[in-house]
This record gives C-alpha cells, sequence and structure tokens, in this order.
C-alpha cells in the first residue's frame, strides 16, 4: 500500500483539448478537503426525530411551560366574580423527540472487477520502461484518500461547532423551517417554545381559545452544501477535478462525478466516524462537547395580575374569563444545548498489507551500476520506508504503515524471502527467519552484485510477520513486499 | 501522374493518398500493424497488475 498521485483531466490555458494530468499538491490537497462533501451525503453519526431508529438522546425531554387562560363563565344576573371565575393556568409540554443514531457499518474490502479505485501512473520492467495506467489496490485507496481525508477534516476544524461547509454532514438546532446550505431532518420540530400570546386576548373575544401561544420552532438540521462550494468545482468547465477510474463494464477511462466519488470514499469515512477506537469517533449530548446551533429557550410569561376580564353581551349574558399577563422570561432550568463530540482514541491494530498475488509496490526501478540494493524499513514509530540506493537519502517515507498508532508494546517482526532470484551474487537479509524486536528499525533488503548489463530486470517478493511475542506464538498479521531493480540488460 | 480509380484521383502527384473510403482486410492489418510498430504503447493495469488493455498509438517520431 502506497500514497500514489492520481489522475484528472485538466485543460490549462492555452491547451486545444483537456488532457490527462497527474494531480498536482493542491489539487490533491483539494480531494481530501472534498471528503467533508462526501461524508455528508450519509453521515453514519446522526440524530432523527420522532423515529423509531437508535437511541432517545440522554438528557431529555425538552421542557416547554406557558400560561394559558381559564374557562370562561357567563351568568344571566351579574358578571361571576374574580374568585368564581377559573383561574389562568400553566401547561407543561414535554419533548422526548430526539433520537441519536450510529449506523452500522464496516470498513470496506472489496476491489470490484480490480478495478474499483482510481488510476494512477505506472511504470513497468522490462526493456520498453513506458508510463501506463494502473488501478490503485484498496490499501493504496486509503492511504491516498482516506486517511488524509480524515486528517484534512480534522484540520479544516470539522468538530469545531460552526456550519460551514467545513462541518458538512453534521447536525445543529436551527429555528429556521428553511436554513441556508442545511436540510432539516425532519419537519417536525425537536420541541416547540410556546409563549402566551398576551395581546391575543381581549375582553370582546369572550370566550377566548384558552390556549393562544407564540411559538417558536426548533428543528434538527444536517450542513449541506452544494458540490459547488468545494474547490473542486471547476466554475469556468463546470466541471469537478476529481480523480479518473477505469470503469470495468464499458472499458472506459472516467472521473468521478460528486456522486460517483461519494458512494466510492464515503463508507470508508462512515466507518471512521461511528466506530470506537478509530480515533474519529463521533456523537452527539446534551449536556457536554462543542455547541451545534442554536440553544433551546423555555420562555413564558410572568403573570402581573389575575387577568380578570368582563364582557356584557345582553341582560342575560354577563360574561367573565381570566387572561394571561406579564412579559415574558427565559426559565433557565429548562434551556438545552446540543453539543457534537469526538472521540480521538485510537484501537492500536497491526496491520500489514499485500498478498503472495498482489503484493505491496516498491516505489520505482533503481538501475544496477554492479550494485545495487533495494528493500524496505519498518520503524520503531509504526511507518514504513522505502530502500533505494539510488535515492538521497537512501530511506524515504512509502506513506505505509504496520500500525495504526505510536506502538504502545513490543512488537516482533520476522521477514523470508517469498520469491525472487537464486542467483550467485544475490543476497537477502540482512536477518531472514528470525523474530527480532521491532525496538530497533529492522531491514529487509535485497543486494544484487552481479555486473550491471548482464541481466535484465528483477522482482523479489519478502514475506513479512509481525507477532506480540518473541517466540512468534501469536502472530499478528503477515504482508508481502516487492521489490524491483534493473540490471542494465 | 497521379494515379486515378474511375475518374478520381487516389494518389497525387504529390504521392498523397485521396477519396480512399475504405481498407481491405490486409490493408486494414497493414496500418494496424504500422501503428504497432511505432511501439508507443499504453497500458491498462488492475489493481493486482494484470494488464487489461494494451492501446498502440502514434508516435511524435515515426519508427522508420
Amino acid at each position: 500500500m502506497a500514497v500514489r498521485t492520481p489522475l484528472f483531466i485538466n485543460q490549462p490555458d492555452g491547451q486545444v483539448q483537456p488532457q490527462i494530468y497527474e494531480m498536482d499538491a493542491t489539487s490533491i490537497t483539494n480531494v481530501h478537503r472534498f471528503a467533508t462533501y462526501a461524508y455528508g451525503q450519509n453521515p453514519s453519526a446522526r440524530l432523527e426525530v420522532n423515529t423509531a431508529n437508535g437511541t432517545l438522546l440522554s438528557g431529555q425531554p425538552f421542557v416547554d411551560t406557558y400560561y394559558i387562560a381559564g374557562a370562561y363563565s357567563t351568568r344571566v344576573d351579574r358578571f361571576a366574580t374574580e374568585a368564581e371565575t377559573a383561574n389562568i393556568s400553566m401547561s407543561t409540554d414535554n419533548y422526548n423527540r430526539l433520537r441519536l443514531v450510529h449506523d452500522s457499518a464496516s470498513l470496506p474490502t472489496g476491489d470490484t472487477n480490480n478495478f474499483q479505485y482510481p488510476i494512477f501512473l505506472y511504470a513497468t520492467s522490462g526493456d520498453d520502461i513506458d508510463t501506463h495506467f494502473r488501478a490503485m489496490s484498496r490499501t493504496d485507496f486509503i492511504d491516498t484518500f482516506v486517511t488524509p481525508g480524515l486528517q484534512q477534516m480534522e484540520s479544516d476544524g470539522f468538530w469545531n461547532g460552526t456550519n460551514n461547509r467545513q462541518q458538512n454532514g453534521t447536525h445543529f438546532i436551527t429555528t429556521s423551517s428553511n436554513p441556508s446550505n442545511a436540510s432539516l431532518v425532519s419537519a417536525t420540530p425537536l420541541a416547540i417554545n410556546s409563549t402566551a400570546n398576551v395581546a391575543a386576548y381581549t375582553s370582546g373575544g369572550i370566550p377566548e381559545t384558552q390556549k393562544q401561544t407564540t411559538d417558536v420552532n426548533y428543528y434538527i438540521a444536517k450542513v449541506d452544501f452544494p458540490a459547488t462550494a468545494w474547490e473542486v468545482y471547476d466554475s469556468e468547465a463546470g466541471t469537478y477535478d476529481l480523480p479518473l477510474y477505469f470503469d470495468a463494464g464499458t472499458e472506459q477511462i472516467r472521473q468521478h462525478t460528486p456522486t460517483t466519488w461519494a458512494n466510492l470514499l464515503g463508507p470508508f469515512l462512515r466507518y471512521y466516524f461511528r466506530t470506537v477506537g478509530s480515533g474519529y469517533y463521533t456523537s452527539y449530548s446534551l449536556s457536554s462537547g462543542t455547541q451545534k446551533g442554536s440553544t433551546y429557550t423555555d420562555t413564558r410569561v410572568v403573570p402581573t395580575g389575575s387577568g380578570y376580564t368582563t364582557r356584557y353581551v345582553n341582560t342575560d349574558d354577563y360574561r367573565t374569563q381570566e387572561f394571561p399577563t406579564g412579559t415574558a422570561t427565559t426559565v433557565s432550568a429548562n434551556t438545552k444545548r446540543l453539543y457534537i463530540t469526538r472521540s480521538a482514541s485510537v484501537t492500536e491494530t497491526v496491520a500489514l498489507a499485500g498478498t503472495t498475488s498482489n503484493p505491496v509496490l516498491f516505489d520505482s526501478f533503481p538501475n544496477s551500476d554492479g550494485d545495487v540494493t533495494t528493500g524496505w524499513r519498518f520503524n520503531t514509530n509504526g511507518t514504513i520506508d522505502w530502500y533505494n540506493t539510488e535515492e538521497s537519502p537512501n530511506y524515504y517515507d512509502s506513506g505505509s504503515t504496520w500500525v495504526n498508532t505510536t506502538p504502545s508494546q513490543t512488537y516482533y517482526i520476522r521477514f523470508n524471502k517469498y520469491s525472487g532470484t537464486s542467483a550467485s551474487n544475490v543476497s537477502y537479509g540482512p536477518t531472514l527467519n528470525t523474530w527480532q524486536a521491532l525496538t530497533s528499525a529492522r531491514v529487509i533488503r535485497v543486494t544484487d552484485s552481479r555486473p550491471a548489463g548482464t541481466y535484465e530486470s528483477e522482482e523479489a517478493v519478502f514475506k513479512v510477520e509481525i507477532a506480540s511475542d518473541s517466540g512468534g506464538s501469536n502472530i499478528l498479521d503477515t504482508g508481502y513486499y516487492n521489490t524491483f531493480w534493473e540490471g542494465g540488460l | 501522374m497521379a494515379v486515378k480509380v474511375s475518374g478520381t484521383e487516389v494518389i497525387t502527384n504529390a504521392r498523397a493518398l485521396e477519396a480512399i473510403t475504405d481498407t481491405d482486410v490486409t490493408t486494414s492489418a497493414t496500418i494496424n500493424n504500422a501503428i504497432k510498430d511505432q511501439n508507443n504503447i499504453l497500458r491498462i493495469f488492475n489493481s493486482a497488475g494484470t494488464e487489461v488493455r494494451t492501446l498502440f498509438c502514434a508516435a511524435n517520431t515515426p519508427v522508420t
């Protein structure tokens, strides 16, 4: 597995037609930023209102209190006294509608037709070392788009509480039934704050409807920006600078659209955002975290009197009713806020890559000058380097890792030659078939000392195993890593 | 001297082909092989490294 340079369609100024280009660093970063769009199409950590999914979010109900008028009285002889007229009363509505959902999501493992992932420029060995196209492997895709996409989302402030495109897919409270760059998860309010509408009660209207309130609806919305809001959108061309892929069905090279890109990348992101220990587990709370959206506030009038009101209709109809009075104030005890939370803890996991039929690719083809050495180095911090005598420095980051976080314990690694030439003057090592503690960086290399120009290209594959004990009785994972070199013949 | 077929010039005095409306199997193969001989190849590999398409293209500097 490795970081690859994706391809896209580009037409720089002066070019007659669009051509296929490798993405530069800026374009790649823009694709990483677009991960937020992809996740937002189908977030795996989300809120719903009044459904049967997930669990009721702890900390409810949302409480709404408000005064209503008393029942009216009518007499034929006189007005009922204030004491005889029903008092105003306080009503309470409790809302338990907010549900937290973490969808079931597993890390995708497939590679349909071996062409599921984008293509990159690939150099083959042999006499005609041309530049060709090759589809990324699943682990290439993770190294190139998933991991950096998650890191970009973190860097751009996905959990910072605002509701911009960098927070696409997160949820928030709003009092708008049509929030901009967002979509309501339900037309049903999360809760309603009703406050007596004092001005609505009039003498001439007795009998007045008892409940007459001014309502503020609180909704749950999801941040939902259009794809055109991201840098990948080329507004001049009306297209998106997204990676190319080989469509195995039509045998055409095509460029991803926002929809197809979201369908490809989204399932990986969904796994990380809903999995404890992934480093990106996301949830919502009513008690702590980073606030998202409006604060729910319960307001009610504070009565300044009984609100006793009379209405003479005729000599047989003397009416009275008591109305809510006063001005609205906040009931602090009922205030609620929605928070987004993230658990950055990572479950330490050893994970090698490559199979016997599809080993992890080496980066380049060093050429022999009579002595060539290539290989891999497994570092104590979990990273993996390539080794190439032609590069300076000889070791350089492959973008791959053997563990997903800084190791908290001692692991042990064992190397063996899986395949490769057995010619004399070709050696593999320095240490084969021996468990070595990864408290120091460990190297597996092949050195070919045959004279240059006496052989063609060569390939070797190493079998790599990592165990949790020095005897290798508990092997955690096995991988296969290859290397190439050119003899010059 | 130009070459005509049924009154239509098909090879000009400048030795250019003109008005060729079709090719037979032999000629198609000849043209195809001439392109292949340029050895300007784009290969498409799947993620397992298996070559699935081979595209032979014209070259900027033709191979003679």
